[in-house]
């Protein structure tokens, strides 16, 4: 096997495996299945922390932060027994005849937005309070309901907010290791995603390979962020002088 | 002595000086309590005109405004506009009247009987012309329009851009606005929802003077076309002179004084009017094309000269005009003159004349200037009374022998139409 110049366009592809090329897929699948739902999911959790008045609040901001300081595989050891056959939820999934979550794209895709729940909620959390206050009651003395006014003021005035949590949460979940590994086991085909494929290929010593997906993910994060910049740029100058 | 009585302050809501055979059909009556501060107020209003909210900057004009458009939602009591409820206590509530406003149980139940802003057929300016910055001003414009049910849409978008002239400026994004424009646009977009009352927070207060200047008259355009009744809080005398109908003076969270621009003005004592100028306003009739104006309330005309064609307003037709005069600017006659280069000459009957308070002094100071209050001669019963107010020194009253009753003339040097 040759270990020298896989920098050529041949040598990129012969590396990769199907086993590869399917970590890969997964991977862009979990991202993007995680990133979508977790911004629905996130944003009722952002509006309430941006406008509740509640002394809960600085509680659930702590919790909703906390994945972010743990150790990957903390969260993921718990995630394990919670979703695993024995634990509250995967029991349950289990008796009830769904199964359990433990090695599952499921479990991979709840363990990626309970990771990425951070970088979702405070950009969204920090867009949704610039877009409340004023805007709003000049929303509502002009007969815009509630949900109305989220959808058609906040949210529009919102969405430099909710991209940068997109990409963010895509981004992370990309780069996710450790998480993944406990909670998806690292099957190949069914639950490896190319971060850990990539840390297989280099335990083997399988350099190329490891070359090769990991300049394809560069590469993917790096197209992804600029698109991500392009289009912000755009929508920076419509909003730009924004101030109330 | 009864008109003596009238021009006392009035230090408890008086809604007597509204005219009494025009419907009532706003009434407030809110409470609000804040740590340093509270609210209360009771007052009705008539369902068109400019209803000016004056006050020193924290006397609670703001948070009255805010209240009753519904966005202080602790903000307690009753809010009538025409026939619609738009909060009220319950009744088992209201045995409790004029007492203590607030208490646990009522809260409770005021909540049952709040409507939420959207649902409050209003209009809100607020006073650092707040627009949407995501939308252009089209957009803007038609954000409250299209909010509205078709069978309510009185006011459209076509006469509103006419009036306050927008029409260049629909495609612009609303981020890319003066502050006059601004304001003019934040105007529009609340008419366009065609309210019952619009309420206006100092919508002058944060332009410039020549902003403020292109504003005015489209501000003076609105109360002649539109029958709406206007709540307009200014902490500036000149505004209020020039667009209200009607004074409503808070001090402290409460009301102190309520009534018609003129009666109020000259009402002594009152915080935040100055009194040195002592103006009166005098509400003219004109026909189109004519310099001389009839006094409403006599049939006495005051001769405009060159500032009829100036103020001569396409719309305006057979208009209804203010003068403002100021007492120094007022001479009085005890016979009528013949030989003085004054065209303007004003019949009238001396109604009270009473001591000028010395603010700040004790009572048992005199003083040495007296006002005099003269209501104009009129051959119009239906109409209000016009009075005119003038400082005249203690020496010249006696000297003259000025009582109350008396037949005198007013020379009126100097005016100006607003």
């Amino acid at each position: 096997m040759p270990e020298s110049a896989p920098f050529s366009a041949t040598s990129l592809f012969s590396a990769l495996t199907m086993d590869d090329l399917s970590a890969l897929w997964l991977t862009l699948q979990l991202a993007l299945i995680s990133t979508l739902l977790l911004l629905i999911l996130a944003a009722p959790l952002a509006w309430w922390l941006a406008s509740t008045q509640s002394r809960y609040r600085v509680v659930i901001e702590a919790l909703v932060t906390l994945p972010m300081v743990l150790p990957p595989t903390v969260m993921g050891f718990y995630l394990l027994i919670l979703l695993g056959p024995e634990g509250w939820i995967g029991g349950v999934l289990e008796q009830s005849g769904v199964g359990h979550l433990a090695f599952t794209f499921t479990g991979m895709v709840i363990a990626s937005m309970v990771f990425s729940l951070p970088f979702v909620v405070q950009p969204m959390q920090n867009a949704f309070a610039a877009a409340s206050g004023r805007v709003l009651e000049l929303a509502a003395t002009l007969r815009s309901a509630p949900l109305d006014r989220f959808r058609h003021v906040v949210l529009p005035l919102s969405k430099r907010g909710i991209l940068t949590a997109g990409v963010l949460s895509f981004a992370h979940t990309l780069g996710e290791f450790g998480m993944i590994l406990m909670i998806g086991g690292n099957i190949p085909g069914r639950t490896q995603v190319a971060s850990i494929a990539i840390y297989d290929h280099v335990e083997s010593m399988n350099y190329a390979a490891a070359h090769s997906l990991s300049l394809l993910l560069i590469l993917i994060s790096l197209v992804l962020l600029t698109l991500v910049f392009a289009l912000n740029r755009r929508s920076g100058l419509l909003s730009a002088g924004y101030s109330l | 002595m009864n008109a003596d009585s009238s021009l006392k302050p009035t230090f408890s809501p008086d809604i007597s000086a509204v005219k009494p055979d025009s419907k009532q059909r706003i009434r407030c009556n809110l409470a609000l309590r804040r740590a340093d501060f509270e609210l209360s107020v009771d007052f009705e209003l008539p369902d068109c005109g400019i209803h000016i909210l004056f006050g020193r900057s924290g006397c609670g004009k703001t948070t009255l405004l805010r209240s009753i458009a519904g966005l202080e939602s602790d903000a307690l009591g009753d809010v009538w506009v025409g026939d619609t409820c738009w909060q009220s206590i319950v009744d088992s509530c209201r045995a409790n009247e004029g007492g203590v406003i607030g208490s646990e149980n009522e809260e409770r139940a005021q909540k049952r009987n709040f409507l939420p802003v959207h649902q409050r057929s209003l209009g809100y300016v607020f006073q650092e012309a707040s627009l949407f910055p995501h939308l252009t001003v089209q957009q803007q414009l038609l954000f409250g329009y299209e909010r509205i049910d078709e069978s309510r849409r009185r006011i459209h978008p076509g006469e509103m851009i006419q009036l306050l002239n927008l029409a260049l400026l629909l495609d612009q994004p609303t981020t890319a606005l003066s502050g006059g424009q601004r304001q003019r646009v934040a105007i529009a977009t609340a008419l366009l929802t065609s309210p019952d009352l619009l309420l206006m927070d100092e919508p002058l207060a944060a332009l410039d003077s020549s902003s403020k200047a292109e504003i005015l008259p489209y501000l003076s355009a609105l109360k002649g076309r539109f029958k709406l009744p206007i709540i307009y809080v200014t902490h500036s005398l000149e505004e209020a002179i020039q667009l209200g109908d009607s004074l409503l003076l808070m001090e402290a969270g409460k009301l102190i004084a309520q009534g018609s621009m003129a009666d109020v003005l000259q009402q002594q004592n009152l915080p935040g009017i100055p009194h040195d100028l002592l103006p009166n306003l005098i509400e003219l009739a004109r026909g189109s094309g004519e310099n001389l104006a009839r006094i409403i309330g006599t049939d006495q005309f005051l001769y405009l000269g060159s500032r009829a064609t100036a103020r001569q307003h396409p719309d305006d037709g057979a208009a209804l005009l203010r003068a403002r005069v100021d007492a120094a600017d007022i001479l009085l006659s005890v016979n009528p003159l013949q030989s003085v280069s004054c065209p303007n000459q004003l019949q009238g009957y001396i109604e009270a004349i009473v001591p000028e308070a010395l603010s700040g002094s004790a009572e048992s100071v005199v003083s040495e200037v007296s006002r005099v209050v003269v209501t104009l001669a009129s051959a119009s019963p239906a109409e209000d009374k016009t009075r005119l107010t003038i400082r005249i020194n203690e020496a010249q009253t006696r000297e003259k022998q000025l009582k109350a009753g008396q037949q005198v003339w007013l020379l009126i040097n100097r005016f100006k139409l607003i």
